[in-house]
């Protein structure tokens, strides 16, 4: 991965993990600043050129660090939160909501990872039952762990954490952490799959299926149980495709060790997807969902499929394992 | 359109004759023009920079996301005379605002600024000047910031300096870089064309082009220019009679869903 420029933040600039980063790094131009939004949050800027050439921005996260999920968004836990140590991946996907909430392509990284993991920390202490943190909401976590490193100091820290879950969801199979340690019954590697075709079409820069199904036969054999998230599943054939499509899946791997399997359409506040339709102009996915919101078209075929997905999973996979998000 | 923001003729010369500029009738500021170039001539500091940049919007395309260049002469403690850098970062001295111009895949040397309100010679490890501040922050009103950028050719160091009233000087230090600023220019314009496609149709001269706004309700209209964006996402352009121009929006919108299959 090829990267210019990297913006740090004057105040993390002798950070242990600033340090670390940027040496692995082979950079043009190192630039200070006091704080990352002069960078990533002013408005007039193009995502599009951006994601072609991405700068690299350090910082440190201060307040916020762990957000509570949606209520719906759920593993099979009681207590669920999400993180972002970082925003913006390296993939392009068309139907990426980053495109629509964020200003800026940038990769933005917060290298207080030790923050985070005691904010963690004290919400398990907190909470009786057992809670569920999701990374990887607004990144992919295993797509840059060979610059960042998080998922490593997260899945030790994990490690003493019983009560605590921990989701790494990703679309990378770069799995080498998750391969060169023992499994940890309490983190979940969690993979995003769609259908090949879907992924030519709207996944750019991922890698293939196939790629994702031997990654987790991989993790599987490894004895790590791995989350599989059909979210969001694209609709761009017939049934019968998808029918194909979830055969494959579980054909290829482990029924055995599947932790959990989730299910979502694609859903995306009108704001966002009226902003990337104005910068992916050619767009057909984005245009044309954006078309269904002006024309406010059909919402009981998202059912109809939703049904249809959920009977194809549950021929393999028993149905208090399949959660809708 | 690609717009230079020049401080003072002596600096603007080797521009105008590099791109055959000829001089524009304008009652405020020097502008000089070709088809694709425009070149205004602002004065000294960062208001009349940003004076520069508006009138040139107003007295040119007026079209959002065009390519600018502030290109000038600045002074720093070390850098050699006749050097060439593209700034990405810009610190207003007075305001204390940071400013960081899109670092390009552009190959050529950078480094920050200071833009100071006042004239003076204390050299310190970063180029000073006194337009870039004003010159951004209006461009940036205008077009997104990765067509908004700053070059600057060293003038001066602690050990020597151009005659600043001698023109031909000046003139043979800018012209110097003349293939830095062609290429420079070209790679901005191929930046903005890869993303706002000269093709790429204007839905809103389509569809008057197509219909009489009367025909539309409010939503309507809405609509199908939405419908018409999603066309164009798959055709390139619109068969003869697929509209009726006297029909109602209501029938239109029929139509081109029929066709989009909706």
């Amino acid at each position: 991965m090829k990267i210019k420029t990297i913006y740090v933040e004057d105040k993390i600039k002798d950070h242990k993990n600033t340090k670390q980063i940027i040496s692995r790094i082979n950079y043009e131009n190192l630039i200070y600043c006091e704080h990352y939004s002069e960078i990533f949050n002013p408005s007039n800027q193009n995502f599009r050129i951006q994601k072609k050439f991405p700068s690299l921005i350090l910082a440190k996260k201060d307040g916020n660090l762990v957000h509570e999920a949606p209520k719906d968004f759920s593993i099979g836990y009681k207590n669920n939160y999400y993180f972002s140590h970082m925003f913006n991946c390296l993939y392009d996907c068309k139907y990426c909501y980053l495109q629509g909430m964020l200003n800026s392509a940038n990769y933005l990284i917060f290298v207080n990872y030790e923050d985070f993991l005691n904010k963690i920390k004290k919400i398990i202490l907190k909470n009786q039952d057992t809670t569920c943190f999701f990374s990887g909401y607004d990144c992919d976590s295993l797509a840059l762990e060979k610059i960042t490193r998080f998922v490593e100091k997260s899945i030790n820290y994990f490690e003493k954490m019983n009560k605590g879950i921990l989701e790494i969801r990703s679309k990378s199979i770069n799995i080498e952490v998750l391969k060169k340690r023992k499994p940890l019954p309490n983190v979940i590697p969690a993979f995003s799959l769609n259908p090949q075709f879907v992924i030519n079409n709207f996944e750019d820069k991922t890698p293939s299926l196939l790629k994702r199904l031997n990654a987790i036969s991989t993790l599987q054999k490894n004895e790590w149980y791995v989350g599989l998230r059909f979210d969001p599943i694209v609709w761009n054939d017939s049934d019968e495709r998808y029918i194909s499509f979830f055969n494959k899946v579980f054909k290829t791997i482990d029924i055995g060790k599947v932790h959990s399997v989730t299910l979502g359409n694609f859903r995306m506040p009108s704001t966002y997807l009226k902003k990337i339709s104005k910068i992916r102009p050619d767009n057909y996915f984005i245009q044309f969902e954006n078309s269904k919101r002006v024309l406010n078209l059909e919402k009981e075929k998202k059912n109809e499929k939703t049904e249809l997905c959920i009977k194809q999973i549950s021929k393999f996979v028993d149905k208090s394992k399949i959660f809708l998000n | 359109m690609i717009h230079f923001i020049i401080a003072t003729n002596s600096e603007a010369r080797p521009l105008i004759d590099l791109f055959k500029l000829k001089k524009k009738n304008s009652n405020k500021l020097q502008i000089y023009c070709n088809q694709d170039i425009s070149l205004t001539i602002t004065g000294i500091g960062k208001i009349n920079s940003a004076i520069g940049v508006i009138q040139t919007f107003y007295e040119t395309s007026q079209k959002t996301n065009d390519c600018w260049i502030n290109l000038g002469l600045a002074g720093h403690k070390s850098h050699k005379v006749g050097k060439i850098f593209a700034i990405r970062k810009i610190h207003d001295q007075e305001t204390r605002q940071n400013i960081y111009p899109f670092v390009n895949s552009f190959e050529i040397d950078s480094d920050e600024c200071i833009s100071i309100g006042k004239e003076n010679k204390r050299y310190n490890s970063k180029i000073y000047e006194m337009e870039s501040s004003g010159f951004f922050n209006a461009c940036n009103k205008f077009s997104s910031k990765e067509f908004i950028q700053v070059l600057k050719i060293i003038s001066d160091n602690h050990s020597e300096s151009v005659d600043f009233k001698n023109n031909e000087q000046i003139y043979n230090l800018i012209i110097r870089h003349k293939k830095i600023i062609i290429k420079f220019s070209e790679h901005m314009k191929k930046t903005q064309t890869s993303i706002f496609d000269k093709n790429q149709k204007s839905i809103d001269e389509e569809f008057l082009k197509l219909f009489k706004k009367e025909n539309f309700t409010f939503t309507e209209e809405k609509q199908m220019k939405s419908l018409l964006k999603l066309y164009f996402t798959k055709y390139t352009s619109i068969e003869k009679n697929i509209f009726n121009i006297k029909e109602s929006g209501h029938y239109n919108i029929k139509k081109i869903r029929n066709i989009l299959r909706l």
